[in-house]
C-alpha cells in the first residue's frame, strides 16, 4: 500500500492537470465526407429570383390598381352617386347595432391576429435554431 | 478578422458567395466549421449512425437559415449553436435528456451552485496552470492518466460533456460557449464547475483504487 494521500486542493489541480492534457488529445471527426454528402442534396443553384414571389407582388399590384385608380378618377363622382344610399343603408341601423357589428369585427380581427402569431411561434420552434 | 463578431473576411466572403447561388462554395463553410459540429455532435450523440443523419441535418439547417445570420456572432458559432440545438432536440426525442436537466440549466437556481462550495482551482480562467503539483500524475503515466480522464469524460451527461470538450479542448470563452448552448455565462460557469467535480469525484475513486 502507498502512504501518499492527496488533499482536496492538490486532486483539484491534478484535475485541472488533466484537462489541460485534453488540448493535446486527438479532436474527434467523421469518418465520412460530410461536404460531399450534404452538397448532394442541395440544389445546384441557390434561387434568388423567385417566381412565386413576383407572381404573389404583381397580383397584390394589380388589386391594389384596380382599388385605388377608380378611386382617385372617379372618387367625387362615385360618392355623389351613391350618398343617398350610403345614407340611407345606415339610417336604418342602430347605434347599438353599429356597435356590435365593430365589436365582432373587432373580435374575428384579434382571434386571427392570435392564431396567426401562434403559427409563426410554433414554425419558429419547428425550425429550432 | 472583425474585432467584433470575430469572423473572418472569408466567412463573409464565402456567406456572400453561397447567396448569390455558389451553392459549392457551401462546401468550404462545412469544411471550416465540420470540426467544431463534430466536437459537439460526438459528445452528445452515441450513435454513430445517428451522428451521419444528424450532421448532415446541422448542415442542411444551415444552408436554408443562411440568409438569416446577420453576422452578429462568429459564423463558426452560429453553426455550433444550430449544431447544439439539433443534438439536444435528439436527446429529448430520444428521452436521452431527463426534462430537469434543461430546467437547471435555464431555471433561476442555475447559478446558485456555483461558488457555494470552495473551488480552490478556480480562477478567472481555470484554464490556466497553477505549477507542478504533487498529484498522483506521478504515480501513474501519462497514458494511463489520459485514458482514465477519457473513461471519466465519458461517464458525464451529454451536456457536460460537451461543455468540457468546448472550453478545455475548443479552448472557447464562456460567452462563445453560451451563445453555442443558450445558456448565460453563469450557468456555463456553474455547469462547468460541476462537470470537474465530477470528474474530480471520479479520478479520486480510480487513484483509491491504485493507492490500494
Amino acid at each position: 500500500m502507498r502512504n501518499e494521500h492527496l488533499s482536496e486542493a492538490a486532486m483539484q489541480r491534478y484535475v485541472q492537470e488533466c484537462l489541460e492534457d485534453l488540448k493535446g488529445e486527438p479532436k474527434a471527426a467523421f469518418d465520412f465526407d460530410l461536404s460531399r454528402l450534404v452538397l448532394a442534396q442541395l440544389p445546384r443553384k441557390r434561387s434568388v429570383f423567385s417566381p412565386y414571389a413576383v407572381f404573389v407582388y404583381f397580383l397584390g399590384l394589380s388589386v391594389c390598381s384596380a382599388i385605388a385608380v377608380p378611386v382617385y378618377l372617379f372618387g367625387k363622382d362615385l360618392l355623389r352617386l351613391f350618398r343617398s344610399d350610403l345614407v340611407r343603408l345606415f339610417a336604418g341601423i342602430l347605434p347599438m347595432a353599429i356597435g356590435l357589428i365593430l365589436i365582432t369585427a373587432l373580435t374575428i380581427f384579434l382571434f386571427q391576429l392570435v392564431e396567426l402569431y401562434r403559427k409563426y411561434r410554433a414554425q419558429m420552434k419547428a425550425l429550432n435554431y | 478578422v472583425s474585432n467584433k463578431t470575430g469572423n473572418s473576411l472569408s466567412d463573409k466572403h464565402l456567406v456572400e458567395r453561397v447567396l448569390k447561388g455558389d451553392t459549392p462554395a457551401f462546401g468550404m463553410i462545412i469544411k471550416n466549421t465540420e470540426g467544431l459540429v463534430a466536437q459537439i455532435v460526438f459528445k452528445m450523440i452515441g450513435n454513430a449512425e445517428d451522428r451521419k443523419d444528424i450532421a448532415q441535418d446541422i448542415y442542411m439547417k444551415v444552408f436554408y437559415h443562411l440568409p438569416d445570420f446577420q453576422f452578429i456572432s462568429k459564423l463558426s458559432t452560429w453553426i455550433g449553436q444550430i449544431a447544439y440545438n439539433r443534438c439536444l432536440n435528439y436527446l429529448e426525442k430520444k428521452r436521452l435528456i431527463l426534462p430537469g436537466d434543461l430546467q437547471e440549466a435555464y431555471g433561476p437556481d442555475a447559478n446558485s451552485a456555483y461558488g457555494t462550495e470552495a473551488d480552490p482551482a478556480e480562477h478567472p480562467d481555470s484554464r490556466v496552470m497553477y505549477g507542478s503539483v504533487h498529484s498522483p500524475g506521478h504515480l501513474m503515466s501519462n497514458k494511463e492518466r489520459k485514458a482514465i480522464l477519457r473513461s471519466a469524460i465519458d461517464k458525464l451527461s451529454p451536456i457536460y460533456k460537451t461543455l468540457i470538450t468546448l472550453y478545455h479542448q475548443e479552448e472557447m470563452s464562456y460567452e462563445e460557449i453560451g451563445q453555442i448552448t443558450g445558456m448565460p455565462e453563469g450557468t456555463v460557469k456553474s455547469y462547468l464547475f460541476r462537470a470537474r467535480k465530477a470528474l474530480k469525484d471520479t479520478l479520486l475513486l480510480t487513484y483509491k483504487k491504485e493507492e490500494l
